[in-house]
Order: structure tokens, then C-alpha cells, then sequence
């Protein structure tokens, strides 16, 4: 063609589904095509509970503390990718950034705390 | 912030980073997970976890001896009589202790983002650097 030549790419959809793949092939599909998608998610669910916290808490005590809020929610997203490992969406690359990331946020926090 | 909090902090941080690698670990193992979504499938978190795991055997074998050594002194000893031999090293549990934080905020991110270890042995002499200036100034009481 001219103008030069162009790659077609084939991206899976949910004809590369089967009866056996269950959610968690459904949930997986997303990867193929963009393997940051579940960084992404997990980083906006992150955001969400450490929002919420941090506001629920200042408006309750006047001030929030926000490395504290920051600190939860790194809990609770480090078991939420757990369980993504097991049901099979999340692969170890993404686990392992968002615990790295997770674990040196509640270190911080650990220190921060007298 | 004291010296004391500081290694509890140090030691909390170690203990917490090795209970969380082992509650994933079990969670996945217990499940039947696929090799490939193992944690332990990436050289970098298995390597790490067995050296916090070496670091906690070697403390806990240090309590054992210590726990050995009190137990040996005799109950015949006199008052006033002197114990000089050590029972229990204040720095070698220091050690170990640091080892494990430095483990985790240093070592797995530095692996993880790709960063070469010369920088971070750059960076660690300069905090180290710091660390005995401020040992000295507050054994000095330059500052509390």
C-alpha cells in the first residue's frame, strides 16, 4: 500500500473464550491487550479507599493523616492482588510492582509513626 | 525519634514484609495456583524472602544461644562475682535487625526498578555517612 505497510495486529476478544475459561479467563482477557490494565485498576481502587479515609477522617477529627490512610489501603489492595493471582487475572509483574510499592509506603508509615 | 524506637520500627518492618510475602505465598499455595502466578516464580521476590528468612534463623538462633547461656550460669555464683562474658550482643541483633529493613526498602526496590547497584552503593555510603555523624552527635549531645 502506499505510504508504507501496516501491521495488523490481532487482539484477543471473547471468541478466544472457552466453556472452561471461566471469569478468570474473562477477566485476563484485557492483559493481552494492554498489560498494565490491572496496574491501572488496582491503582484507582487504591486512590478510592485512601480518599475516602483520608476525608471520612478529617471530617470526623479535623484533620486526616494521610500516610496512615495510605498505608490501609496498601493492605487491602495487596490482598486484593493475591486473590487476582488465584482466580488468575493478575500476572506476577503487576503483583510484584504494586507490592513493592504497597510494602515501601507502610514502611514508611511504620516510621513515621512514634 | 530514640534508638529504641528506631530498631523496633526497623525489626516491625522486617517481621511485617516477611509475613505479608508469607500469607501470599501460603494464600497461593494453599489454592492450587498455576506455577506461573506464583510469587516465588520471580527470582527477585524468592531471593529476597529467603534472605529475610536466613536473617530471622540467624536471630533466632542468637536468642536460643542467649537463652542457652543464661541458663548456664550457675546458681552457686556469688554476689559480686562478675560476669564478663557476653550473654547477649546488643549490635549483632542491631545487625540483623537493619539487615531486614534495608532488605525491604532498599534491596527489592532497587531490584524491581532496574536500578544498578553501583548508585545504590553510592547512596548507601552517603547514608551511612550520615547514620555515624548522627550516632556521634547524639552519643555527644549535640542533639537529643
Amino acid at each position: 500500500m502506499e505510504g508504507g505497510d501496516f501491521i495488523m495486529v490481532d487482539y484477543p476478544d471473547m471468541s478466544n473464550l472457552n466453556a472452561t475459561s471461566g471469569i478468570g479467563g474473562i477477566l485476563a482477557l484485557p492483559n493481552a491487550s494492554y498489560p498494565y490494565f490491572w496496574t491501572w485498576i488496582l491503582f484507582g481502587i487504591w486512590m478510592i479507599i485512601t480518599t475516602s479515609l483520608y476525608f471520612s477522617e478529617k471530617e470526623r477529627k479535623g484533620k486526616g493523616n494521610l500516610l496512615s490512610s495510605m498505608s490501609v489501603s496498601s493492605l487491602a489492595i495487596i490482598i486484593l492482588s493475591s486473590l487476582g493471582t488465584i482466580i488468575g487475572f493478575i500476572e506476577v509483574s503487576v503483583m510484584v510492582q504494586s507490592l513493592i510499592f504497597n510494602l515501601v509506603i507502610i514502611s514508611l508509615w511504620i516510621f513515621s509513626e512514634n | 525519634m530514640n534508638f529504641k524506637v528506631l530498631l523496633v520500627n526497623m525489626a516491625l518492618i522486617g517481621i511485617l514484609t516477611f509475613s505479608i510475602f508469607a500469607f501470599i505465598i501460603q494464600t497461593q499455595v494453599d489454592n492450587d495456583v498455576e506455577d506461573s502466578y506464583r510469587l516465588t516464580n520471580d527470582t527477585r521476590i524468592s531471593t529476597v524472602y529467603s534472605q529475610l528468612e536466613d536473617d530471622f534463623q540467624t536471630y533466632k538462633d542468637n536468642a536460643e544461644s542467649s537463652e542457652g547461656n543464661f541458663s548456664v550460669v550457675p546458681p552457686t555464683q556469688q554476689y559480686g562475682e562478675l560476669e564478663v562474658t557476653s550473654i547477649f550482643s546488643l549490635t549483632k541483633t542491631a545487625q540483623i535487625i537493619i539487615k531486614g529493613f534495608w532488605k525491604t526498602i532498599i534491596i527489592l526496590p532497587q531490584s524491581i526498578l532496574g536500578v544498578p547497584s553501583s548508585i545504590v552503593g553510592i547512596f548507601g555510603a552517603i547514608l551511612v555517612i550520615f547514620i555515624v555523624i548522627g550516632v556521634w552527635a547524639i552519643w555527644k549531645g549535640v542533639i537529643s
